[in-house]
């Protein structure tokens, strides 16, 4: 098999193209459902990814791809890798990489960037202001639903 | 602008929070004041077993129930010890209303599941990690399970992990990992509906001393991926639609291949690149395309042997070799020794014959042997062919 159909290359939104080896875009099980149905060529358009986000996508998929190949780098690496990934993403890029985890359909990078949302706010304050919510609440229903869930709040 | 992500995308950033924090986000504002009792998936960990009392163990689910009861689906424990009544407690009801997922992390602790966890009819993914499970009793049968997990897993018998795949009819994906805490030796993995195995040896310090493996009988297998610092394999491929069985074997040095009834043994990526032995045997028609493709795909061989084990029912005297465009590496700098057991002198073998002795310029010595009454005249038109390397010996027994 030569190498030009090995590879193959994905344009984002703003036209910016990345030509990756195929196992490495095969991990969009969007991307494998396009391939598979042989209705595009070897460029595949994103209508829905930025190239800054694609890039840290592709970033992803080239580690994992390497790692499930060999096996020589051990799951514990592999986790330090991730933690580090999102460790620094402010919460537009955590958005924009959820949104394009769920519209490639990566499940292990959906799952990861999900999760660390999660490990971002571990307090209602932090939920408030890491995830921008404003409190739309009227006292009275503030106090009903503490009342409600009174249980849950008394550490 | 995460708050304005979708529904099921919010949902499943909950999913990795603890109950407690999960129902803290409904003072969030008006859109998330009962988000949180849609959530699929609950996690529990260690300090819940004090933190919360039956009650609110109540209460959590009560409050669930409350929107709809098929939502919860999923259920997480990570704990260190383990009580009986307590787990009966936090799953009776979610097995009522159909739990779908189920993981369990102990730490080295048994487990024995909660009684009516054995019969779930609607359990479809389980995994268990880091335990001894206690064998699952005759009656128990989990329906609907399609995905097993087992990561550092110990059982009392081998006989015991056949105890639990039997109870699981329609099993499709099974992962094996094993780790120093794992003393069973031998997996036998006996499961017709199995379709996909991954086996990871990579988590154990050292390889375990003494016999160990696995005894996989799975017609259905298409996908088999084994992690393991493996040097020798002998693979004998009875399934015949498993495309990517050898693909996951990229890196072994020698290889034995029988592969009855396949056409792709293996998928078209592979590249065996440090495999320097192999063995093949010619009982299928599709033999000569196989080797075809891992000679061009290995480019390390030193050592091939055809042989025939199974007898042959095909007539191959009408076929013609597609002969490979271009050398394969391997011929040109690397293969040595070339062994051939039950050569029939057909016109394809012959062309095969021709093709490797005329292109392999290190070869040192090349056997051939057949069971045929015309050997000597089969012999014969082989000795006139042309040899590249000056050093090759050419025997024939």
């Amino acid at each position: 098999m030569s190498k030009s159909e090995k590879k193959i290359v994905l344009k984002s939104l703003d036209n910016e193209a990345f030509e990756v080896e195929k196992a490495v875009a095969l991990q969009s099980q969007t991307i494998w459902v396009m391939c598979e149905d042989k209705c595009v060529g070897n460029e595949i358009p994103l209508e829905n990814v930025t190239g800054q986000i694609l890039a840290k996508v592709i970033d992803y998929c080239k580690k994992h791809a390497v790692v499930d190949g060999d096996g020589d780098e051990s799951s514990e690496e592999l986790k330090n890798w991730d933690t580090e990934f999102t460790k620094n993403m402010d919460q537009s890029t955590l958005f924009n990489m959820i949104l394009a985890a769920n519209y490639l359909n990566i499940k292990s990078l959906l799952n990861l960037t999900c999760q660390a949302v999660a490990d971002k706010t571990k307090t209602i304050d932090e939920f408030h202001t890491f995830l921008n919510i404003e409190n739309n609440f009227t006292p009275e229903e503030e106090a009903q639903i503490c009342q409600e869930n009174l249980w849950a709040f008394d550490d | 602008m995460i708050s304005e992500l979708p529904d099921d995308l919010l949902l499943k950033i909950l999913s990795s929070l603890f109950p407690e924090d999960l129902i803290a986000t409904s003072v969030l504002s008006r859109r998330w004041r009962s988000l949180w009792k849609l959530v699929p998936k609950l996690n529990i960990g260690e300090q819940h077993r004090t933190k919360y009392s039956m009650r609110d163990v109540d209460m959590i689910y009560s409050s669930l129930a409350f929107s709809n009861p098929q939502v919860l689906r999923s259920l997480d424990f990570k704990l260190i010890s383990y009580d009986s009544e307590w787990l009966e407690y936090w799953t009776k009801p979610t097995v009522y209303h159909g739990l779908r997922e189920l993981r369990f992390e102990l730490v080295y602790r048994s487990l024995k599941f909660p009684t009516r966890l054995y019969v779930c009819k609607t359990l479809e993914t389980l995994i268990l990690c880091k335990l001894h499970l206690v064998d699952v009793p005759p009656w128990a049968c989990f329906l609907s399970l399609k995905t097993l997990h087992l990561l550092s897993v110990n059982f009392s018998h081998e006989e015991s992990v056949q105890k639990l795949l039997s109870i699981c009819p329609v099993l499709e994906d099974l992962v094996v990992r094993r780790s120093t805490y794992v003393s069973v030796e031998v997996y036998t993995i006996n499961v017709p509906t199995l379709r996909s195995l991954s086996i990871d040896y990579l988590h154990a310090a050292s390889p375990p001393a003494g016999v160990h493996g696995f005894v996989i009988n799975a017609p259905s297998l298409k996908y088999l991926n084994i992690r393991d610092h493996l040097v020798k394999a002998n693979v004998e491929v009875v399934c015949d639609q498993s495309k990517s069985l050898l693909g996951s074997l990229a890196s072994i040095q020698h290889l034995s291949l029988c592969s009855k009834n396949l056409n792709i043994p293996y998928h078209a990526d592979t590249f065996f690149l440090f495999l320097e032995h192999l063995e093949l045997c010619t009982c299928s028609a599709e033999w000569c395309d196989s080797l075809t493709r891992i000679l061009k795909e290995a480019p390390r061989l030193r050592v091939l042997k055809l042989k025939s084990i199974h007898c042959t029912s095909y007539n191959d005297s009408m076929e013609c070799w597609n002969q490979p465009s271009s050398v394969p590496e391997c011929l040109s700098s690397h293969l040595q020794i070339l062994e051939w057991r039950r050569y029939k002198g057909t016109k394809l073998e012959k062309q095969l014959a021709k093709y490797i002795l005329a292109k392999a310029g290190h070869l040192k010595m090349a056997t051939f042997s057949s069971k045929a009454t015309e050997e000597h005249q089969m012999f014969k038109k082989l000795e006139s062919v042309p040899i590249c390397s000056k050093s090759c010996q050419l025997l024939f027994d």
